[in-house]
């Protein structure tokens, strides 16, 4: 099926820090990996697939803790990679991925302004879409916001 | 301007062709059919299950008190005229006009009513 | 040097959506750009945390006017994702129908916009009589003109009627004729090669680094269209080849719009003799299970591409949209790096950007020196 070679880079190339690399559906890989990992992962597809594309990424507040996953898409074998690590909801913390891809530069500030996770290394962490003097700590895609809390912060 | 001779043509023929716009109101343009105008509902047809003011993505239907049993009363003020309404009714109750002059003087006609209701029963 | 600011904006009645533009300058050169983004960010993917599934899809339908049928599509497809639904195959033809007819009504638009800008006002006006015809359609084969509501999770809402189909084929006969001769003019007429050819440069390298998407890409030389990489809805059997151009300047990404305009009426024609016959729609999922869906749709801007998490109840657990405008932002920025100050209207237009789905771009700028406010009409002027 399409991805399996996908799948067998990343077990080479990520011996330790990978969870899961399998082939969900034909075109299609789920990455799970440990904290700190990603990145690795990600050098380990440029290297071996060349040019990539970032479709998004998606900071999603699980009840229990956060998960960010990386959508990218691989031009040569064109498969499509879910890269997914959790993190804790106390300080949430992960290294930036615009050394290796700019693209990435606005989205890690979005999931940074919506969910409170910090890229460290991104040149300019600073807020996108929320409007100025928005509370400090108030995370609008977090779970325990509630949309009454939201509507009064903009009244 | 000697070296647009393709547009120029298209610019002197529009010179002799009828204008685009279409004078509203004195000249008026009948939407094609189909066109999801104010919404017409079989009442008898209606079973008053309530799947439409359930579905209804603007909250725009509210099931009221009527003679015959309960029937949605569309709010056309909060409507979003996507019909999903039509869609999700099992009866296929609710179907759409041409209608689009909907604006009026007072409030109270901005509903589409089921008959037998006062317009205190929508509060 | 002394760095200026000039501040563009928010609300001024030549400016379609409210934006802001702080740009630093010196003398004529635009020095840097840092992106600020907000006006109309309306909490659209919290909303959905609390909507239904059918409630959710006129909801994401709205992210944007111009491209609701791609939003709709990919909402649709992300929850048949998750859902496990297959719509059939009638649909699937049917989909791209819909899908084309807003690209080629989306890209008149901009290609009208951008003559707009230039100061060529005969094209854009004869440009939008001509999209006149295809709004029409879409009100005969939608219900409406804009917000179309036509597709659902499972399938389509409407058949195709056979005197639709013709005056379709018929209406796509004279829209392609009629694109060939504004295509000699994009390619020919001075004014508009003076304003755009070596204007808004952005290399293919920077372009593939920037993941910039849809034509903005395609004008750099990036081979890159969802619906030949990752095809969709029924692209996997039509006859479809992605448009192309290398020159990477605010030139070259109109012409991939001209280009994709002719494709569009093709592909519409294809579908038309290619549809089988058959259902409109498969049944609809109640709740979306535990687990995720994902889609990525070509947008008439770009890839467009929602993801879905469900946790098994009638609301999503997460939806999350990435839009295309969104996605060229940093290529927009280098675009204008290093630019004239003239060049800016044009460089933004290209880009095709809609700030309904981006929430807004204004480029904010550490300045010192003076500050003074001005119209894009002003900056476009100053080229003329």
């Amino acid at each position: 099926m399409r991805g399996f070679e996908v799948a067998e880079a990343l077990r080479e190339g990520l011996k330790e820090g990978l969870r899961e690399a399998s082939v969900v559906k034909p075109g299609r890989v789920k990455v799970v990996v440990e904290g700190g990992f990603h990145r690795r992962a990600v050098e380990a597809l440029k290297a071996r697939f060349g040019e990539l594309h970032v479709f998004s990424i998606v900071g999603a507040d699980r009840g229990g803790g956060l998960e960010l996953t990386y959508n990218l898409w691989l031009y040569g074998p064109r498969v499509h990679v879910m890269l997914k690590t959790s993190l804790p909801k106390e300080g949430p913390e992960v290294e930036t991925i615009t050394d290796l891809v700019p693209g990435a530069t606005l989205y890690e500030r979005e999931v940074y302004e919506m969910l409170g996770v910090r890229f460290k290394g991104h040149p300019n962490l600073a807020r996108l879409f929320l409007p100025e003097g928005w509370p400090e700590g108030l995370y609008p895609l977090r779970k325990e916001v509630k949309l009454e809390e939201l509507e009064r912060c903009l009244a | 301007m000697a070296r647009i001779p393709s547009l120029l043509k298209s610019v002197v023929a529009n010179a002799f062709r009828r204008p685009a716009t279409v004078k509203y109101p004195y000249q008026r343009l009948e939407p094609p059919k189909g066109f999801r105008g104010r919404h017409e509902v079989d009442w008898e047809k209606c079973i008053g299950c309530g799947v439409c003011a359930r579905d209804c993505p603007a909250l725009a239907i509210e099931l009221v008190e009527t003679p015959k049993g309960l029937k949605p009363l569309i709010d056309l003020s909060r409507c979003i005229f996507c019909y999903q309404c039509a869609d999700s009714c099992p009866r296929g109750a609710i179907s759409s006009t041409i209608v689009f002059e909907l604006a009026s003087w007072r409030r109270e006609e901005l509903y589409v009513k089921p008959p037998g209701m006062s317009v205190a029963g929508a509060a | 040097m002394s760095c200026i600011d000039l501040v563009v904006g928010p609300q001024h009645p030549a400016l379609h959506e409210s934006e802001r533009f702080t740009f630093k300058v010196e003398g004529e050169v635009v020095v840097d750009v840092e992106p600020r983004l907000g006006y109309i960010h309306r909490g659209i993917e919290k909303a959905l945390e609390r909507r239904s599934i059918v409630q959710g899809l006129y909801l994401a339908e709205r992210v944007c006017g111009i491209c609701n049928v791609a939003h709709s599509l990919c909402y649709s497809q992300a929850m048949e994702d998750v859902c496990g639904v297959e719509p059939p195959e009638r649909a699937k033809y049917l989909r791209v129908i819909a899908h084309e007819l807003n690209r080629i009504h989306s890209h008149l638009l901009l290609l009208g916009v951008a003559g707009e800008l230039i100061g060529f006002m005969t094209l854009f006006m004869l440009l939008w009589r001509d999209r006149e015809v295809v709004m029409d359609l879409f009100e005969r084969f939608t219900g409406n003109r804009v917000n179309s509501a036509y597709n659902v999770v499972g399938g389509v809402r409407r058949d195709l009627d056979d005197s639709l189909a013709r005056d379709l084929e018929k209406a796509m006969d004279s829209l392609s004729g009629k694109m060939r001769g504004y295509r000699k003019v994009f390619m020919e007429d001075p004014t508009v090669r003076a304003r755009a050819v070596g204007v808004g440069a952005l290399s293919r390298h920077k372009a593939v680094e920037l993941c910039a998407v849809g034509p903005t890409a395609r004008g750099s030389g990036v081979r890159a269209d969802v619906r030949e990489y990752r095809p969709y809805a029924a692209y996997e059997g039509l006859d479809f080849h992605p448009v192309v151009y290398e020159e990477g300047d605010v030139w070259a990404r109109l012409m991939v719009r001209v280009d994709e305009v002719l494709e569009a009426a093709e592909l519409v024609k294809q579908c038309l003799r290619k549809m089988p016959s058959g259902q409109l729609r498969a049944r609809a999922p109640r709740f979306i299970p535990a687990g995720e869906g994902f889609s990525v749709v070509e947008a008439p801007r770009g890839d467009l591409n929602y993801h879905v998490y469900g946790r098994g109840a009638v609301t999503p657990d997460r939806v999350k949209i990435r839009t295309p405008t969104y996605a060229n932002i940093p290529a927009l920025c280098e675009m204008l790096k290093g630019g004239y100050v003239a060049d800016i209207p044009a460089s933004l237009v290209s880009i095709d950007p809609c700030f309904a789905c981006t929430d807004r771009l204004a480029v904010v700028d550490v300045g010192t020196g003076r500050r003074w406010t001005t119209t894009i009409y002003e900056l476009a002027g100053r080229a003329r």
